[in-house]
């Protein structure tokens, strides 16, 4: 039996909640997702005999992970029988199973560079357009459309009457721009973020036995945060669930709804309530922040008018701190506001640095803040999802894996030469690669591998990388033995590093710790003997490479980058009319629902703080004298 | 589930074979035609001790060509089992959570599982290496699961009985399927102490009556002197297993024979042993499906000749044992008696064409039910050998019937060795047979005579040899059989075999008249009948200076030899 003594009463309802669907409403530091662990591993607990597995959809992988390690601990033999993923990661898994109806095989690769996208759309815009005319239409203009296209779930074939419906004009060229480019994707044996989703919505619908064969493996769904899905992501989620007897368990906080303009919606709450007919448990209970704050955000979020009428208020559990817990910081200019931040987190006890975190609206201001920081002996730094890999030595693995995976893909060529470069300061031709992979089987990657190998130039460490069977170790798919290699490799490279061109190294220590991490992460999902490569690169693909931040240093997060996430001092800036709310949301009004965005945001950063909170502003910014945020005065902190 | 389809390539003798499967399905051929190939590699992959360390292969398991050839050239072995829904929702929630990841979805909306097991020489590796994948609709390996093969030797264990039952092999401690019922004592502590403690007691009686032991007992205790032993009592002598556990492990069956004497299982002969066995194994199966699989799993028999040594009815008898064993079952036979009770459908022949081995069946829709009603009675019923000839030389009558076989021995060929049957068809018509051979991969000639009778079945024949030449099939005498025999010099036989008054009265015209060999030859068919007759051609045709088989027939006698070397 799974103990619940240390939940509070309406966690353990939740927790104990059986069949049938149910919406937790939570505030932020309610412990949901704690409710949500105890609730699969209950549920598992209690069905020692039966086959069916739990699906758990967190919004990123690092969710996933950290529920995945929450619920070994709690029941380590549900292990197999509860599958922690994200709607991408779950999409991917359905595609490498059932692919083949659309046209996929099980080693797809997932885009997720802009530019490769990019190029992608361009060639099915040429193919769509007649003559001449693809001129008009670039990619980049072309690329928002696709992208709110995808992020609607819409299927290729009603993309017409959608971008109809919308009032798009040249809806028709746009939805044949749309067709083409999804199923170029698919010939390419490729897709991105969007697509993943999107074609996985047509394949449950083409094909309904698929929906019901995993509606008989996963007979309970359980979401978090609900409140960020996408209209395609809950397409997916209706094909997953029935919508009879349907076993769905969704965790939101309608006041985090933060990120409307990727497609989250308020309304998608209210929708995904009336559909499944839910029940609702509300976990009003913050354990997270002081009193202060709790009273503040609560007063700032009732100035959301659409806020559902039986919305609890949170309530404080958190034992005042000594210090303060809510200051007010003014200063004049930005660059003041900043120089005051960083005094007083400097004031502060040097372990105690790295759990400040500096809270903005936009980028603009945290940049502006660690160039200060940095520059004034207080290390810092922001977050920012990075796609690919940057030194050279793991451009060169990462893309000599994908090669393995893509044996006649030239642009994988091209990055291997490119690192290769980099690293070994060799520069092998793409051209010549190509050429003489007519005498291996059209195969680039051992033609790439027999050209470095007789090129007098290629230093012996690298030498017995190849070797020592870069090929042998790839046609048996052993790629945990070709990375092993390739590190022992990179590390004689510190020690020459003076002969490589200049910046080849940079951040590889960082990125080789974040490789390790990601390597190991995508192990625990599928269990390590069973990554494939092409698993193995899909968990890569999937996964931001940002480094862990360096132990001693201020973080600087957006508001949206900080969702999900707490820290003991707080400090949030730029709380000033057009910055926080931003000038699109002021101009839209008061009651607009940029505005109520722009206040759930605000919401959002104030609830991190554990113990305090410090809310900055400036009269002048970037040259433009600006008035206090009006969620100031809302909150009750400063005279309206 | 139901094992669909099995794809071999490269497999031992067979190059590539692909078939359907049956809940039951019955492997017929010649020897060296692959059917223990076929149940081999059902067993090998499916069999529950196997997993990915262990190589499914060995060396000779490639399919080796010509003397020289050596297993690491040798093309890569590849073994596909579809297991297929056979109507909506037919698996359980519990196999479909069971097997999950490996599920495909066809277009009918059914659900399949594809497993291949292959293996293949390395050559950058220099060894051999395996791989056992789940395959997507398109043959793509799908991401590799351990727990589903697990999973799936779970669900469809195979229990595999071969050809040899030797029951004196069977019935002991180290066998299949005996040890399973002696082992685990089922017996309560107590219980067994007392039993031993009366085991004890008769042994020292026995011991006590025996006297010659003590002079043993006392000769072997010497051996102590010069390697160690325990201190006291080191030599016993048990008359009998003195623990329960031994006991069991000893156990016999015996069987009453036909003197009342109760006689080993080994002792009896090969029939009663053989069938020993199988009972052996289907009360084996029983108990260990019950205590070691789940209720969903469902077994695949893969049973090897069980007609073993029995006569044709115990033969006959033992298809209703198989039909009722639980799973699905694949057998290999040799008997002609146990297909004359298998429905046809069951049947796959399996047979060298041109040195590949290719399946045989007959497809659903192709025999009408009066078809298959005649070839019951005539075929299944009387002859199920005949479903193990590779041709079938169809003849209008008796006449033909009696007389070819001879013929060809005359020639210095013979049917029987050659594979080649003769069938009368005039009873059952011509379509039933051809359309049979046709399906099952049998090669078939007809020999028609040169009348207006004869023209009929050419027209029928014509129009069944499908994309065969007609001159493999059909061969059409100038006159009928009776004359073309006459006219090649054996009027005097038919002469000589009308004997008695009212058969001479049959014959009006005189020797010589266009209407004389008409009558004599009808006149001696009512005599002695048609068989007689062929006996006594026959006898004169081996006669010294005989003017040996007439040329048309030793045609239809090259054909047939021809076709079945193909």
């Amino acid at each position: 039996m799974i103990d619940l003594s240390s939940l509070n009463t309406n966690q353990r309802r939740a927790v104990e909640w059986g069949d049938g669907p149910l919406l937790v409403l939570a505030g932020p530091g309610s412990g949901k997702t704690r409710v949500l662990t105890y609730r699969i591993a209950r549920l598992l607990d209690a069905t020692p005999n039966e086959r069916f597995r739990v699906l758990g959809i967190t919004f990123t992988n690092k969710a996933a992970a950290e529920m995945r390690t929450r619920m070994e601990s709690l029941l380590p033999e549900g292990r197999d029988r509860a599958l922690l993923s994200t709607f991408h990661s779950f999409a991917a898994e359905i595609l490498r199973q059932h692919g083949s109806h659309v046209g996929l095989r099980p080693d797809f690769t997932i885009l997720s560079q802009e530019a490769d996208r990019e190029a992608a759309l361009a060639a099915a815009i040429a193919g769509a357009c007649p003559g001449d005319e693809a001129r008009d239409y670039p990619a980049a203009r072309l690329m928002p459309v696709v992208d709110r296209l995808l992020g609607d779930g819409v299927r290729p074939h009603e993309a017409n009457s959608w971008l109809e419906k919308g009032r798009y004009p040249e809806s028709a060229l746009i939805a044949g721009v749309y067709e083409a480019y999804v199923s170029s994707l698919i010939a390419a044996n490729q897709l991105d973020f969007g697509s993943l989703i999107v074609v996985v919505c047509d394949l449950l619908q083409r094909t309904p036995a698929i929906s019901k064969q995993l509606r008989r493996v996963y007979k309970y769904v359980c979401v978090d945060e609900f409140q960020d899905t996408n209209a395609a992501q809950y397409r997916l989620l209706q094909e997953l669930v029935p919508g009879t007897n349907p076993n769905l368990f969704v965790v939101a906080d309608d006041e985090q709804v933060i990120y409307q303009w990727n497609g989250a919606d308020p309304r998608r709450l209210q929708k995904i309530r009336a559909d499944y007919s839910m029940d609702t448990i509300q976990l009003p209970e913050d354990y997270r922040c002081p009193p202060e704050v709790v009273r503040i955000a609560n007063r700032l979020i009732k100035h959301n008018e659409d806020r559902a009428p039986d919305k609890q208020d949170l309530t404080a559990n958190r034992e005042a701190g000594g210090e303060t817990c809510v200051r007010i910081l003014r200063r004049d200019t930005v660059h003041q506001e900043i120089a005051g931040i960083r005094s007083d987190i400097l004031k502060r006890a040097p372990d105690d640095r790295p759990h400040c975190v500096v809270l903005a609206r936009t980028r603009k201001l945290l940049e502006l803040a660690v160039a200060d920081f940095s520059t004034n002996g207080l290390p810092a730094c922001v977050s920012i999802r990075k796609t690919e890999f940057q030194s050279g030595p793991l451009r060169w693995l990462h893309s000599l894996l994908r090669l393995a995976n893509s044996r006649q893909d030239r642009e994988q060529v091209r990055r291997v030469c490119k690192a290769f470069y980099a690293v070994e300061g060799v520069d092998l031709r793409v051209e010549d690669v190509v050429a003489r992979s007519s005498v291996c089987e059209g195969d680039f990657l051992r033609s790439w591998v027999q050209l470095a190998l007789a090129n007098v130039g290629v230093g012996e460490e690298a030498r017995r990388v190849l070797d020592s069977g870069v090929i042998g170790l790839l046609e048996r798919a052993d790629h945990w033995g070709v990375i092993e290699a390739s590190f022992k490799w990179f590390a004689t490279l510190k020690q020459k590093e003076h002969e490589l061109p200049d910046g080849a190294l940079d951040d590889y220590d960082d990125e080789a710790a974040t490789w390790t991490r990601l390597q190991q992460d995508i192990a625990d999902e599928f269990g390590r003997s069973e990554v494939t490569l092409h698993s193995f690169l899909q968990g890569l693909d999937l996964r931001s490479k940002e480094p862990p931040a360096p132990p001693d240093a201020v973080r600087c997060y957006t508001i949206h980058t900080a969702k999900g996430l707490e820290f003991k001092h707080v400090y949030l800036m730029g709380l000033a009319e057009d910055q926080l709310p931003s000038w699109a949301a002021v101009k839209k009004g008061d009651a607009s629902l940029e505005m109520r965005e722009e206040r759930r945001s605000c919401f959002v950063a104030i609830t991190r703080a554990e113990l305090s909170l410090s809310l900055s502003y400036a009269s002048d910014y970037f040259g433009w004298a600006k008035r206090p945020s009006r969620f100031l005065s809302e909150m009750g902190v400063i005279k309206g | 589930m139901l094992l669909r389809r099995i794809t071999i390539e490269n497999f031992r003798g067979i190059t590539k074979l692909a078939f359907e499967l049956d809940r039951t399905t019955v492997l017929v051929g010649e020897n060296n035609s692959g059917k223990t190939t076929v149940l081999e590699a059902i067993n090998l992959c499916l069999a529950r001790q196997q997993n990915r360390r262990v190589p499914p292969f060995e060396e000779y398991d490639y399919h080796l060509s010509g003397s020289a050839s050596d297993p690491r050239t040798a093309p890569p072995i590849s073994i596909q089992l579809d297991f297929e829904e056979e109507k909506a929702d037919e698996w359980p929630d519990a196999v479909v959570q069971a097997l999950d990841k490996a599920l495909q979805v066809m277009a009918s909306g059914l659900q399949c599982v594809r497993l291949r097991v292959s293996g293949s020489y390395d050559a950058t590796l220099k060894e051999f290496v395996y791989s056992w994948d789940f395959l997507d609709l398109a043959g793509k390996a799908l991401p590799r699961n351990p727990r589903l093969l697990g999973e799936l030797q779970h669900l469809c264990p195979v229990f595999y009985l071969r050809a040899v039952r030797d029951a004196a092999q069977q019935f002991q401690g180290k066998a299949q399927f005996w040890p399973h019922f002696t082992r685990n004592l089922q017996l309560d502590d107590a219980k067994r102490e007392e039993l031993e403690q009366q085991i004890e007691e008769i042994n020292q009686s026995v011991l006590d009556a025996h006297k010659p032991f003590d002079e043993i007992k006392s000769r072997i205790a010497k051996a102590a002197a010069l390697v160690p032993l325990g201190q006291t009592d080191n030599v016993a002598i048990e008359a009998l297993p003195a623990r329960v556990f031994d006991m069991l492990s000893r156990t016999q069956v015996k069987m009453a024979a036909t003197t009342g004497a109760r006689l080993p299982v080994g002792q009896h002969g090969a029939g009663t042993q053989s069938l020993a066995v199988l009972f052996l194994f289907e009360a084996f199966l029983n108990a260990k499906l019950a205590e070691a699989f789940t209720a969903e799993s469902e077994p695949i028999l893969a049973l090897e000749e069980p007609e073993a040594h029995l006569h044709p009815s115990a033969v006959r008898a033992l298809w209703g044992t198989l039909d009722g064993l639980k799973g699905q079952k694949v057998l290999a036979t040799h008997s002609g008696d146990l297909l004359s009770v298998v429905p046809l459908p069951c049947i796959r022949r399996l047979a060298r064409k041109g040195g590949v081995v290719q399946a045989f069946r007959v497809n659903p829709g192709t025999l009408s039910k009066d078809d298959e009603r005649k070839i019951g009675y005539h075929i299944r019923a009387k002859r199920g050998a005949l479903f193990f000839a590779r041709c079938w030389l169809l003849v209008e009558g008796e006449s033909e019937y009696w007389f070819l076989p001879e013929a060809a021995h005359l020639t210095g060929k013979d049917f029987e060795s050659n594979g080649v049957a003769c069938l009368e068809f005039s009873q059952c018509g011509l379509e039933p047979f051809a359309k049979l051979a046709n399906e099952l991969g049998i090669e078939w000639h007809v020999l028609v005579d040169g009348d207006a009778e004869g023209a009929k079945y050419e027209k029928t024949a014509t129009g069944l040899i499908g994309a065969a030449l007609k001159e493999d099939r059909i061969t059409r005498l100038t006159k009928d059989f009776e004359h073309t025999l006459w006219d090649h010099g054996y009027d005097h036989v038919y002469e000589s075999s009308v004997g008695r008054p009212q058969q001479r009265a049959m014959i009006k015209s005189a020797e010589g008249d266009p209407d004389y060999p008409r009558e004599v030859i009808k006149a001696a068919l009512s005599g002695v009948g048609k068989p007689a007759l062929s006996v006594a051609v026959v006898e004169a045709m081996s006669s010294p200076g005989s003017p040996g088989v007439p040329p048309e027939i030793a045609v239809v006698i090259n054909k047939v030899h021809e076709l079945v070397r193909r």
